[in-house]
């Protein structure tokens, strides 16, 4: 189902949650919405899910306008974060309930909850209560319990917080698959970049209550809109050296200059970021002025790579650098740019250039 | 092996033992303690004793003066008012003699029958040196010769029954007021029993201590520290609750228990008493039983179901719901008695304002609080008023421990709300139902004020309401036989428990989890 949303508005008084918010979602896709805490994800799931009201704009599922239905009347299948599976009933009676308030008759309910049962890989638990489920099992409940109606839109709240880290690549992988093979529209709510980036086909990031880009998990990446994307996805964080940018040269402290290429229309003297990727930096000699002379602070193995502290213009930083060159700490190196991976924001406003 | 051996030996001294200290502390401390306690309840039991003692004596004595001279005096005196006179005067200048006299015999251990015949002896002596009249003096002889020994017999016998009589209980009673009291002297069985249980309990850790090492030693010093924080708490249990309870099982086999610690002996009377009655006569008790289960049927389910449905409501994000929650629970912060009383005018049947709604809808006056038949139903009415507020704040804090997220994702997949009610609220808050019934059904067993105060203080209008403890309380305040109180006490908690052990069972079935 091909979801929009134009100009979504959310107030709680005084507080604006959502800002003018437009997006639209393709069918089939998995979408993640992504963002910090309170940045107000929950806020539009909720009112994707008509839980909330819409403050000011439209939400459309398939062209049409649902912004005034109620939750029942949009075809929503909703996952919790605590799963919210009722712990009186067993696994089957959690599964058929949304069917027993369509009052569908009890064998067809069943038939389809093992059906779903069986794409969830829950068909020998059926018989459960809830606490006797790990969680990763509840959550595979929860997931059944929304997609056993065949909604139009699976929304999915921060599903993976309350699981251990090795259950959480489980259940990531897991998701990804129902999604495919029941080909739902899916929204995921995440604070978690590394879930968002391994799971999605779209991501939206937002950041208090406002979009701030829209796109494929790759181009978030590789193309961040402004200083914000950039230094929110990405592990370890990307490194920002704020300084001067002129006459093509990024300027971080007097003695500690780098000629820049391919950053045209920076107007001279401006107070700039020049954010760089940890894996953007490459040990190679050549002339003085396109190299950034570093001081090692220390070195972190990594397996085939190492992970170094390295101080450029008495701005620490951190560099994957081939384990081949053996750094030590207390050593100076030349390191070089690579053209991925090298942005250069503007320090007041964050926009890219 | 040899160097690891030297290097333990030398490390040992080094380590601290908090728990031998601790261990040899209490040795010490429950030694002097149980000895200090043992002290107090002999002295008591020989204190009491002692006393006991004194008035045994005084007792005989007393017996033996008054009875002898009732007795001389009734063999000499003949209609003469003469002679009756000069009896008396007889007797009376020689009373305060004959009692030192018979004392000093008492303590000497002379019998009774040899005290009886001095003591007869004397009196006659004291009357017959009065009598100048030779004549009158020979009368009076043979009139009392004869008379003697069965004057003897008799007056020691009622010496010896007076010595009876006088047990621990009756000299408590009869200990003057200006003696110097020592309270402790009536609980002196418990004294020694746990001055006894401290001695034993010092003795065994003392026998630990000899018995085995250091080691072992701050082990149990380690097991007695959690055994220090509870002793506060459980001398507190001890002597509040667990005292009384026995105290209480024990008075219920004792027949015709007293205040003052006499009872006619051991046995099941109270018991007999209290659930057979008085052939012929109504037996209260059973019909108090009747009344409360009755009471118990109709308020504990209309209560709760009443409950769940304003804790329901309550709990919805109602406008003005403050109000509503103080209206609710207002009941609780106000008295029963001064609520009770509030009640009594509201059931009044000239000027109540039930019998004036009632007359809206047609109805007649109904006179609600004086004709038998209707009473319960007062009853009824008032008790599941005051028993609201108490289920309907523990109901609410069971509805509020629900997760909303249950809700939403009901309402999400179209749940309608009696719907979310049935399957989703009212199992999830059936934990809480129960604790509900089961501290409901509790108190309303004990229901006693809720009628006192309904009906002046007697139970209901022609005594045709009985409770179980309003049967208890009469038993104990107005009819003072303590131990058919305590046999009733004893059978109403019989019936609580297996009330509550039933429901219990019936409930594990609710159990979700």
């Amino acid at each position: 189902m091909r979801v929009v949303m134009e100009h979504l508005t959310k107030k709680f008084g005084q507080f604006i949650a959502v800002k003018d918010f437009g997006v639209v979602l393709e069918d089939g896709e998995l979408v993640c919405l992504l963002g910090p805490s309170g940045c107000g994800k929950s806020t539009v799931l909720n009112m994707l899910a008509g839980i909330l009201p819409v403050t000011g704009g439209r939400i459309l599922f398939d062209g049409e306008d649902v912004t005034e239905l109620a939750p029942e009347q949009r075809g929503i299948g909703l996952v919790f974060q605590n799963y919210a599976l009722y712990p009186h009933m067993t696994v089957m009676q959690n599964i058929t309930f949304p069917l027993e308030i369509q009052r569908i008759p009890k064998d067809e309910r069943e038939t389809r909850a093992e059906d779903i049962a069986r794409l969830v890989h829950m068909e020998g638990m059926l018989g459960r209560k809830p606490k006797q489920l790990s969680g990763g099992q509840q959550q595979r409940v929860a997931i059944a319990r929304a997609l056993v109606k065949k909604p139009r839109l699976l929304l999915l709240d921060e599903p993976l917080s309350n699981l251990d880290a090795r259950l959480r690549l489980e259940m990531r992988e897991e998701i990804r698959r129902i999604q495919q093979e029941t080909n739902v529209t899916t929204i995921f709510v995440t604070h978690d970049q590394e879930e968002a980036m391994s799971i999605s086909d779209q991501i939206v990031l937002m950041k208090d209550g406002v979009l701030q880009q829209h796109a494929q998990p790759q181009a978030l990446y590789n193309e961040p809109l402004n200083q914000f994307v950039a230094d929110f996805l990405g592990n370890p964080p990307i490194n920002n050296f704020p300084g001067v940018y002129r006459d093509g040269y990024f300027e971080a402290a007097p003695n500690a200059r780098l000629k820049l290429q391919g950053f045209v229309g920076v107007p001279d003297g401006t107070k700039v970021n020049l954010s760089i990727r940890s894996e953007s930096f490459v040990v190679e000699e050549g002339p003085a002025q396109d190299r950034m002379t570093c001081r090692v602070d220390s070195v972190y193995q990594m397996g085939k790579e190492e992970m170094a502290l390295l101080t450029f213009g008495g701005i620490p930083f951190r560099a994957y650098i081939s384990a081949d060159f053996g750094l030590k700490k207390e050593d100076a190196v030349h390191l070089a740019l690579k053209n991925r991976g090298v942005f250069m924001f503007d320090l007041q406003s964050g926009e890219r250039y | 092996m040899h160097a690891q051996v030297t290097t333990k030996a030398t490390l040992k001294p080094a380590r601290r033992r908090p728990g031998v200290r601790r261990m040899a502390v209490h040795i010490v401390v429950f030694a002097l303690l149980g000895a200090a306690l043992l002290g107090l309840g002999i002295f008591g039991r020989m204190e009491l004793s002692r006393r006991t003692l004194d008035q045994q004596v005084a007792a005989r004595v007393d017996a033996l003066l008054e009875s002898s001279m009732a007795e001389v005096r009734t063999a000499m005196v003949s209609a003469d008012t003469d002679v009756l006179r000069l009896v008396n005067i007889g007797f009376s200048s020689r009373k305060r003699a004959l009692k030192d006299n018979i004392g000093t015999q008492v303590r000497d251990g002379r019998e009774n029958l040899e005290i009886a015949l001095m003591a007869i002896d004397t009196l006659e002596e004291g009357v017959l040196s009065r009598v100048q009249d030779e004549k009158l003096r020979d009368e009076l002889t043979a009139k009392l010769a004869p008379e003697r020994e069965r004057i003897a017999g008799q007056v020691a016998e009622q010496a010896l029954q007076a010595v009876q009589n006088m047990g621990m209980a009756q000299a408590r009673v009869s200990l003057p007021v200006t003696e110097r009291f020592y309270p402790l002297m009536y609980y002196y069985w418990a004294l020694i029993a746990a001055g006894v249980f401290c001695m034993l309990f010092a003795a065994a850790l003392l026998v630990v201590w000899l018995r085995y090492d250091a080691r072992k030693r701050a082990r149990v010093g380690e097991l007695l520290e959690p055994l220090d924080y509870l002793l506060p708490f459980f001398l507190g249990v001890a002597v509040f609750t667990l005292y009384p309870i026995v105290r209480v099982i024990l008075m219920s086999f004792q027949e015709r228990y007293r205040l003052e610690g006499t009872f006619a002996g051991w046995g099941i009377g109270n018991y007999e008493y209290v659930l057979k009655g008085i052939p012929g006569t109504s037996n209260y008790f059973l019909q108090g039983l009747g009344n409360t289960f009755l009471y118990v049927l109709y308020t504990v389910p209309i209560s709760t179901a009443l409950a769940i449905l304003i804790a329901y409501l309550l709990n919805q994000k109602l406008r003005f719901s403050a109000l509503f929650q103080t209206t609710y629970f207002l009941p609780m912060v106000t008295s029963v008695t001064a609520v009770g009383l509030v009640w009594r005018w509201i059931f009044n049947r000239d000027f109540g304002v039930f019998n004036a709604v009632l007359s809206l809808f047609g109805g007649g006056k109904v006179d609600w609080l004086q004709q038998s038949g209707n009473s319960m139903t007062v009853l009824v009415i008032f008790g599941i008023w005051s028993a609201l507020p108490f289920t309907i704040i523990l109901l609410l804090s069971g509805l509020q421990n629900i997760d909303d997220s249950f809700y939403t994702v009901a309402k999400v997949d179209g749940a309608r709300q009696f719907r979310i009610f049935r399957r989703i609220t009212l199992p999830l808050l059936a934990p809480t139902i129960g604790l509900v019934l089961i501290i409901n059904s509790i108190s309303a067993f004990k229901v006693f004020t809720e009628v006192k105060v309904l009906f002046n203080g007697s139970p209901g209008p022609v005594l045709n309401l009985y409770t179980m403890v309003f049967y208890i309380y009469d038993m104990m305040y107005e009819k003072r036989e303590l131990g058919r109180a305590a046999s009733a006490a004893i059978v109403l908690f019989l019936f609580i428990l297996v009330f509550t052990a039933l429901q219990r069972f019936i409930q594990r079935k609710w159990k979700y989890d």
